[in-house]
């Protein structure tokens, strides 16, 4: 049997073939009968959704009845202007850098660690790092914020106590500090996830080429430069999207540890929409205005991806190094 | 490999039958036994233990009502509002909610609550203390119809006091409680610096400050700590010396570290439960917080006064704008307006209150159920004490006229504008207040201005002369008219 | 042999203390549902309770309706993962067909949603559900979670199956079948590393979900979830820590069997992948 080179994650792009001939269309109707599940579900749950909230974004509304108070761009136009938008939104990106930059290496660095064969109690490890994921956002984030509270928190204890510092450490109450320290709780919270990914792209190397390259005599970094990562590539910018994906709209943890402040240093995104279309303390929400901050959101994020996109689609496509 | 698949298709499929009816749901309202009447009350999971003691006097309830079932329909706290609004929006409304102060005026606005005068009766009113059911100052009628019926006592929701730990202060060689606000900065800076890091002198009981509002109070009207503006002017006035020094005072503390740290993300409890574990000795606090540290640390020497004014003297007193504060509503569009009466009846009587207040320490609507018990118990004794000292009738432009209720609704419907964000700002950035406050007051007047030019568009009442009370004086109690 | 035992056996040295670090808030948690609350909020950070009680767990399990909870949300999860695997893999399916037309308009709209932050979109969806009469039940609240949920597995599912040699399409057609038998007996068993990973994340996702079940089981807290009913814990300004303590860990316990369960054949369905 030859071997074929799975890549089951990647996609491929493929051009429409010959004229159509009833056998094509008779296939292409099961396709589209097959698609019809999906197309209602995410349209009726995503796409309705989104538009509506387009439309909302006109309005001056406080979510209840019909939206009666058009007011055209306005809502777009203070969401643009907005220095606390703007700053929600470079929060955001943080999250998303961290996301990016520390997280994703650093889970590839474990899960080449933790595939390799020889390694006891793997399946234990695994486990273990992947814990944080399934706890209760809130609850798990209220935890840590108890440990790292500076009067009698356990960390602050241990900093003291060692000398590393002589004042305790306000981690999540001072504003040089607060954003920091929720990223390094996001990247615990989603470093199970990215590891899994990594790890399914890892066992997508074949193992015939791996032993065909230990037989050469090809060392561990060799191994590494020239088989692993290029077969694992085109994944890895699926995993990048994904990450990047989740850690925009980190809303759970932020919300729950310090709701945005201490004055408004880690306010992201999804919290400054969630504060104007639900907060109680208001005494009108402006869902309206809420929605609009959603869509200017989206589409800078959009912008952005967009941006990039031949940069990723090269490496895609193409698996080279 | 092939029967374990097998075998999870199975039990998914056999869960999902067992739950279809989860999956699916009955019909909103599940039909009504025959002869029984289900009434729901939606309320919060407040405080703690609340679940159970709303279970077990509506069970009560039930023996003694036969013909009428409750149901209780609990929403997390801050979900509340939104809750029992997309459940309107539904057609599946509660029949009797939990509403408090602006989402009271909330769900009135939307038409939603049922005015109770029908079944209100002389016999009904009685209940209440003398003068404390009038419209115009109740707190609890809108446009002359009473609209809600409340379970604190009317001082409790904006009665402030001043908690100190007698031991801790003893320790650094004070006797008594600070008076004046120097006297306070300079116990506070003692106290931890001899705390060493175990225990400290201060704390603003939570984040955002909230000890700046409490200690301004003294210094200037109430309205300026609570919407920026003078009662007495109908002018803006953040910056205002008093508010400005009580921001001042605890920037001040924070740079000199004086305050506990971590006091920027306290929530709600965190300041008593310090209290209670001796490592907090003095902070200012809604009277709710005593019985809370009572049941934490029976034996603590805790001291109850009211707050420490500024070393020029007090300028103003703790506002007592209304009788009561909303809480309980009944829906405009239940079915069973009776049976809802009937549960609102005994949600204010004197047995519930009664068996509130011996729960949860906290002091309910109807005096006569508390009144011998809290002067008997000393730390209730101390909040009484401290309410008549520290509290006097105040003007409140939103019961007072239409317009005034519609320029307190554009106020709170601007928070960044109220001085809380930009007074925290400064404390911990360390930068001066004042002209933040210069910054704050000139928004505000654009902001006023366009209110009341907006409202006279839509042929509605709403200036600034609503606002204004001039012959109010806050170091008396206010009479309107006078 | 020395120096291949150490290189080894030496990341264990590393990896254990940093594995203690990182489940250290866990521990705590579980230290702190068998705490009383007192213990809890005067009591040093200490992981073993001076006063052991279980009267947490119980508060939990039948005063805040933890019983009834679990059974809704193991019935709410089910039945999202169900939705999503049926939806996205015979729609990664049919995208996966070659010559498929439209199929780049429909890939590009899925992509550009994905990045589009989902709160606030939930008052249409609201009014959807209401408007096709599944307001009352959890069907609505799992088609809700499963919709916008579906980006991720149809991009996965549509990137396997375009992998998949042609060879084993065609044997299959060879053998006579057609393209629905094609999908169930051939490809979709091909296809169970996948299903294995977007079951587990969408398990996950929602059984730890709050605002879709809260928002459609309003009327009805019998049919609540674990997500909304950590909620009731928070009262208005205080919150019972115990309770939620313990609330916590008899959420977490089901998800971590879950996990257990599909790993293993997660990693078993991989390795018979790759051996073609």
């Amino acid at each position: 049997m030859t071997t074929t080179v799975e890549r089951p994650l990647e996609k491929v792009p493929v051009a429409p073939r010959g004229p159509r001939r009833p056998g094509r269309f008779r296939k292409h109707l099961w396709s589209y009968l097959f698609l019809v599940p999906m197309v209602l579900l995410f349209g009726g749950f995503t796409v309705w959704p989104m538009i509506a909230s387009w439309w909302y974004g006109f309005f001056n509304w406080d979510g209840v009845g019909n939206p009666t108070d058009w007011v055209g761009f306005a809502n777009f136009a203070e969401v643009l202007q907005a220095e606390s938008f703007w700053r929600a939104f470079w929060h955001s990106f943080a999250f998303s850098l961290a996301a990016i930059f520390i997280e994703m290496p650093l889970a590839l660095v474990l899960a080449i660690l933790l595939n390799s064969s020889w390694l006891r109690f793997r399946n234990l490890y695994r486990l273990v790092l992947f814990l944080p994921v399934v706890a209760t956002t809130a609850v798990i984030g209220i935890v840590i914020a108890i440990l790292l509270d500076p009067a009698g928190g356990l960390v602050n204890r241990i900093l003291l106590d060692t000398g590393l510092v002589d004042q305790p450490v306000n981690f999540l109450g001072s504003t040089s500090t607060a954003l920091p320290t929720l990223l390094a709780i996001d990247v615990w919270k989603g470093f199970g996830i990215t590891l899994i990914y990594w790890l399914a792209a890892l066992q997508t190397v074949p193992k015939d080429l791996q032993e065909a390259a230990a037989i050469d005599g090809a060392g561990f970094w060799r191994a590494l430069r020239f088989i692993t990562l290029p077969v694992v590539t085109p994944i890895a910018i699926v995993i990048l999207l994904l990450v990047f994906q989740r850690s925009l709209n980190t809303f759970d943890l932020v919300r729950a540890v310090t709701e945005g402040g201490p004055d408004y240093a880690t306010d992201v995104v999804p919290t400054y929409i969630y504060r104007y279309a639900f907060d109680p303390s208001l005494q009108a929400p402006r869902y309206g205005f809420a929605s609009a901050a959603g869509v200017v959101f989206g589409l800078l994020t959009l912008v952005v991806t967009l941006l990039q996109a031949p940069f990723l689609k090269r490496r895609l496509a193409g698996g080279k190094p | 490999m092939k029967i374990r698949p097998a075998l999870t298709v199975l039990t998914c499929a056999v869960a999902l039958a067992l739950s279809g009816c989860n999956l699916v749901g009955g019909s909103p309202d599940s039909g009504d036994a025959a002869d029984k009447v289900t009434v729901t009350v939606a309320l919060v999971p407040d405080p703690p233990g609340a679940s159970e003691f709303y279970r077990q006097q509506f069970d009560e309830f039930e023996t003694a009502n036969p013909g009428i079932a409750v149901k209780v329909l609990e929403n997390p706290s801050d979900q509340q509002l939104n809750a029992v609004e997309l459940m309107f929006q539904q057609d599946n409304a509660p029949d009797v909610f939990r509403a408090q102060d602006d989402g009271m005026d909330r769900m009135a606005a939307r038409g939603w609550v049922a005015p109770l005068d029908e079944f209100v009766t002389p016999e009904f009113l009685q209940r209440f203390p003398e003068g404390s059911m009038d419209p115009a100052t109740s707190g609890l009628h809108r446009d002359g119809k009473l609209m809600s019926l409340p379970l604190v006592w009317g001082p409790w929701s904006t009665l402030r006091v001043f908690l100190y730990n007698e031991d801790l202060l003893k320790k650094s060689g004070f006797a008594a409680p600070p008076k004046t606000w120097a006297e306070l900065e300079q116990m506070a800076g003692k106290v931890t610096a001899d705390g060493k890091g175990k225990y400290f002198g201060y704390a603003p009981t939570a984040a955002k400050a909230l000890g700046v509002e409490m200690l301004a109070d003294t210094a200037v009207p109430y309205s300026v700590p609570a919407t920026g503006i003078d009662y007495r002017t109908g002018k803006p006035a953040t910056s205002s010396p008093g508010l400005v020094e009580a921001v001042e005072l605890h920037r001040r503390m924070q740079a000199a570290k004086v305050m506990m740290p971590g006091w920027e993300s306290w929530d709600g409890s965190r300041a008593f439960k310090e209290f209670a574990a001796g490592r907090l000795a003095m902070y200012p606090t809604p009277p709710w917080h005593v019985a809370e540290v009572r049941k934490l640390a029976p034996e603590i020497k805790m001291g109850i006064t009211g707050l420490p004014t500024p070393a020029a003297g007090r300028s103003a007193y703790l506002p007592l704008a209304k009788s009561f504060s909303p809480l309980w509503s009944m829906s405009a569009k239940s079915t069973h307006k009776v049976e809802s009466w009937k549960v609102m009846d005994f949600l204010a009587s004197e047995s519930f209150h009664n068996a509130y207040y011996k729960k949860f320490g906290t002091l309910t609507a109807l005096e006569g159920a508390w009144k011998a018990d809290a002067e008997k118990n000393p730390d209730q004794a101390a909040i009484l004490k401290v309410a008549e000292e520290t509290m006097r009738r105040a003007p409140n432009p939103a019961l007072a006229s239409k317009g005034g209720r519609a320029m307190t609704d554009a106020l709170a419907a601007k928070p960044d504008l109220k001085h809380t964000d930009a007074a925290f700002s400064s404390i911990i950035k360390n930068q001066p207040f004042a002209p933040v406050a210069a910054r704050l007051d000139k928004d505000l007047q654009s902001y006023l201005d366009k209110t009341s030019t907006d409202l006279k568009a839509k042929g509605q009442e709403g200036t600034a002369k609503d606002l204004t009370f001039a012959g109010w004086d806050p170091l008396k109690d206010y009479t309107p008219g006078g | 042999m020395n120096r291949r035992f150490v290189r080894r056996n030496g990341w264990h040295l590393l990896l254990i203390p940093v594995c203690l670090v990182w489940i250290y808030p866990f521990v705590w948690m579980v230290s702190a549902a068998f705490k009383t609350p007192r213990e809890m909020l005067i009591g040093g950070l200490s992981l073993l309770p001076d006063d052991a009680t279980l009267d947490n767990f119980q508060r939990a399990w039948t005063t805040a309706k933890f019983s009834t909870y679990t059974a809704n949300t193991i019935t709410f999860s089910i039945a999202v993962v169900i939705a999503v695997l049926l939806v996205a893999s015979t729609a990664g399916y049919a995208l996966a067909r070659p010559g498929l037309p439209g199929k780049k308009v429909l890939v590009g709209v899925l992509v550009a949603t994905m990045f589009i932050p989902h709160g606030y979109t939930i008052i249409p969806t609201f009014l959807l559900v209401n408007g096709l009469g599944l307001g009352n039940g959890l069907l609505g609240a799992a088609l809700a979670q499963a919709g916008p949920a579906l980006v991720v597995p149809v991009l996965l599912f549509m990137g396997f199956f375009s992998g998949i040699p042609k060879e084993l399409e065609e044997a299959a057609r060879m053998d006579g079948a057609g393209y629905l038998r094609t999908y169930w007996r051939v490809m979709l068993p091909l296809a169970k590393p996948v299903m294995g990973t977007v079951a587990l994340m969408n398990f996950i996702g929602a059984w730890n979900a709050f605002f879709i079940p809260l928002v459609f089981t309003l009327g009805n807290p019998d049919l609540r979830t674990l997500g909304v009913g950590m909620y009731g814990f928070y009262g208005q300004d205080t919150t019972d820590w115990t309770g939620l303590a313990a609330a916590a860990c008899i959420s977490v316990i089901p998800i971590v069997v879950v996990f257990l369960f599909l790993q293993r054949t997660f990693v078993e369905g991989i390795a018979g992948a790759v051996k073609s």
